[in-house]
């Protein structure tokens, strides 16, 4: 209940949070499933990694026309290909 | 009179030897699963004037517990032991950080061997080892030595070139065996280390011991630092080449 899916454009990331760009705002606080997708090619796999994560967002700020939330990395798991 | 070893308490338990122990005396703490064996080697010591068995234990909970309660010079530990408890080496030493650890080991391979001079152990022996050279080798050890073979001298030598090389030249990365690739790619498959184990034809314990070398090459602490290492550091390996790296391993 309550549950919308975005899509954002991850600009940086680390294994302890990732910083999203994304055209609605996140309340600060909430907590958050997404999925980083990152390209086969580096890793050797024929299709590109996804890793399905949990967190919570820290910070949500408008930039240039987008917002910029920044979010925790509480846990994840590598998507079974 | 009775021969010695009749006079010998053969307890397996932890506890064993009171009484003060003179300035001097190597104290031990054995450390194995095998009763019969901490059994025999106490035997071996009890022989010897200058080393004293102060505590045994039988898993890596009760050596932590024995270290606390008794003060030991060397630890003698089996293996297998350690290989269940990950950075089980240097959570000892941060315990007992003057105690001087030998591992007995039916077998070790370059990176196991590399991997546990690296965390600080001072000698690794043979569970076949003579009774003399068990002895030597506490000497030794307790006077502040390394008990290292000639083989694993080449592989610990080998070992700190290569981390030299790569210290000098900063634009290199670790070197990343196929077989570390391989894991590396199942891994970001999401496969658990039993599912890897059993595509590369090997055992779960294994890929483990491999993944903890791939974390020390790379500077990570889990799968998805390492993922990110690899997608910043443009590890790139082709799909064809990856395949062929794990049939080549998978038929080994």
């Amino acid at each position: 209940m309550g549950e919308r899916q975005l899509n954002a454009q991850t600009r940086n990331v680390s294994s302890n949070g990732v910083l999203f760009e994304l055209e609605k705002s996140l309340k600060v606080g909430q907590n958050i499933d997404f999925s980083l997708q990152m390209p086969g090619g580096v890793f050797g796999t024929p299709r590109d990694v996804m890793v399905r994560c949990h967190g919570r967002v820290v910070r949500c700020s408008l930039s240039q026309g987008q917002y910029q939330a920044a979010a925790t990395i509480d846990g994840y798991q590598f998507v079974q290909q | 009179m009775l021969p010695v070893m009749d006079i010998l308490d053969d307890s397996p338990e932890s506890e064993i030897q009171d009484g003060p122990v003179k300035p001097g005396t190597i104290r031990i703490i054995l450390a194995d699963s095998q009763t019969i064996y901490r059994v025999g080697i106490r035997k071996i010591f009890a022989l010897e004037d200058d080393i004293r068995v102060v505590a045994q234990a039988e898993s890596f909970e009760s050596l932590r517990a024995a270290l606390d309660r008794s003060p030991a010079d060397v630890a003698l530990v089996e293996g297998s032991l350690l290989t269940a408890t990950p950075n089980a080496i240097p959570e000892l030493l941060r315990q007992a950080p003057n105690v001087k650890l030998i591992v007995q080991a039916v077998a070790t391979d370059e990176g196991q061997t590399v991997d546990l001079y690296r965390r600080g152990v001072r000698g690794i022996i043979s569970r076949s080892i003579s009774p003399d050279l068990l002895v030597r080798c506490v000497r030794r050890i307790h006077e502040g030595e390394t008990w290292i073979d000639n083989q694993s001298v080449n592989w610990v030598i080998e070992a700190y070139r290569a981390q030299a090389a790569a210290l000098v030249s900063p634009r290199s990365q670790p070197r990343l065996s196929p077989k570390e690739m391989a894991i590396i790619a199942c891994i970001t498959q999401g496969k658990r280390n039993k599912e890897i184990a059993f595509q590369l034809g090997t055992t779960e314990q294994v890929i483990k011991n491999y993944l903890r070398k791939i974390y020390d090459k790379l500077g990570v602490s889990d799968r998805l630092e390492l993922a990110l290492y690899c997608l910043h550091n443009k590890i790139i390996q082709t799909d064809a080449d990856e395949e062929a790296a794990v049939k080549k391993l998978a038929a080994r």
